[in-house]
């Protein structure tokens, strides 16, 4: 089965009362407890971030594409109030970066 | 749902051309055909540069997302692979189309100048976030310059980087 690179990550946020998010920005930030990556493909890592001592800021996903719209990268990304983790759609790995730096990937 | 995001060639017309799956060739004239038609002549003796017609890209959600996108940036990789006398110029648009030409793009800067560091933005003028179907952000305008030490013949593809964010 070939997967569009843009769902080869389900995320999902858990909240303090156990709800579980899927979609959206919806909810309170300083209830958030964990924050899951979730690969379809089984070569790659299913990625938790336990929020103890650090806030959710923001989640996205930034995605890169040359001009023939097709989509190269698509970067994950969940903000903290400590740093950030962005993950790769391409191979699973994961990179920590500070709180600001934007990464950026050419194609 | 995941958004999907493609990009718009404007040549001739504000519609646009959807790219997907192809490319963007610089000519001596004005549409989004990809062949070898109206190539870009080489000038010579004390005739300065030749340009092309104006080339115009803006990115069209076809999928809207979830949530919104915004962020929208366009890079190079920062080196160029066009050889010698040929350049390529760079500027952020707006939103408002204009019909391409040939003069001097205004405000137009190397856009190999334009990296992953320092890239062009390009919601700068249309900067609400992208929610629903049709074009967002500003339109990239570009230009190939081709001076009188350039060689014959096709060019070697360059690509460009557009990036955005999605909630």
């Amino acid at each position: 089965m070939i997967y569009n690179i843009k769902t080869v990550y389900d995320w999902e946020i858990e909240l303090k009362d156990g709800s579980i998010i899927t979609e959206g920005n919806k909810f309170k930030f300083e209830d958030v407890i964990r924050c899951s990556y979730i690969s379809k493909l089984p070569l790659f890592p299913r990625h938790d971030i336990v929020f103890q001592d650090f806030k959710l800021v923001k989640r996205f996903a930034r995605a890169f594409m040359g001009w023939n719209s097709i989509v190269g990268e698509y970067l994950h990304c969940c903000i903290t109030d400590k740093f950030r983790i962005y993950i790769k759609s391409t191979n699973g790995s994961c990179i920590i970066t500070p709180q600001y730096y934007e990464y950026r990937i050419t194609l | 749902m995941v958004a999907a995001m493609k990009i718009y060639e404007m040549s001739a017309t504000m519609t646009g051309v959807d790219k997907t799956a192809s490319t963007v060739r610089f000519k001596l004239a004005d549409n989004a055909t990809i062949d070898s038609v109206a190539p870009i002549t080489i000038p010579t003796g004390t005739m300065g540069s030749k340009r092309s017609f104006h080339k115009k890209l803006r990115m069209y959600c076809a999928t809207a997302p979830s949530t919104s996108i915004d962020n929208l940036q366009m890079y190079t990789d920062g080196a160029s692979g066009f050889g010698t006398g040929v350049s390529v110029n760079a500027s952020n648009h707006g939103k408002t189309w204009a019909a391409n030409a040939t003069p001097a793009l205004a405000g137009g800067k190397d856009v190999f100048g334009f990296t992953s560091g320092a890239a062009l933005n390009i919601d700068a003028v249309d900067a609400a976030a992208i929610t629903t179907t049709g074009y967002g952000g500003d339109i990239v305008a570009l230009q190939m310059e081709v001076a009188t030490t350039a060689g014959p013949g096709a060019l070697t593809d360059e690509t460009l980087t557009f990036s955005y964010d999605e909630i």
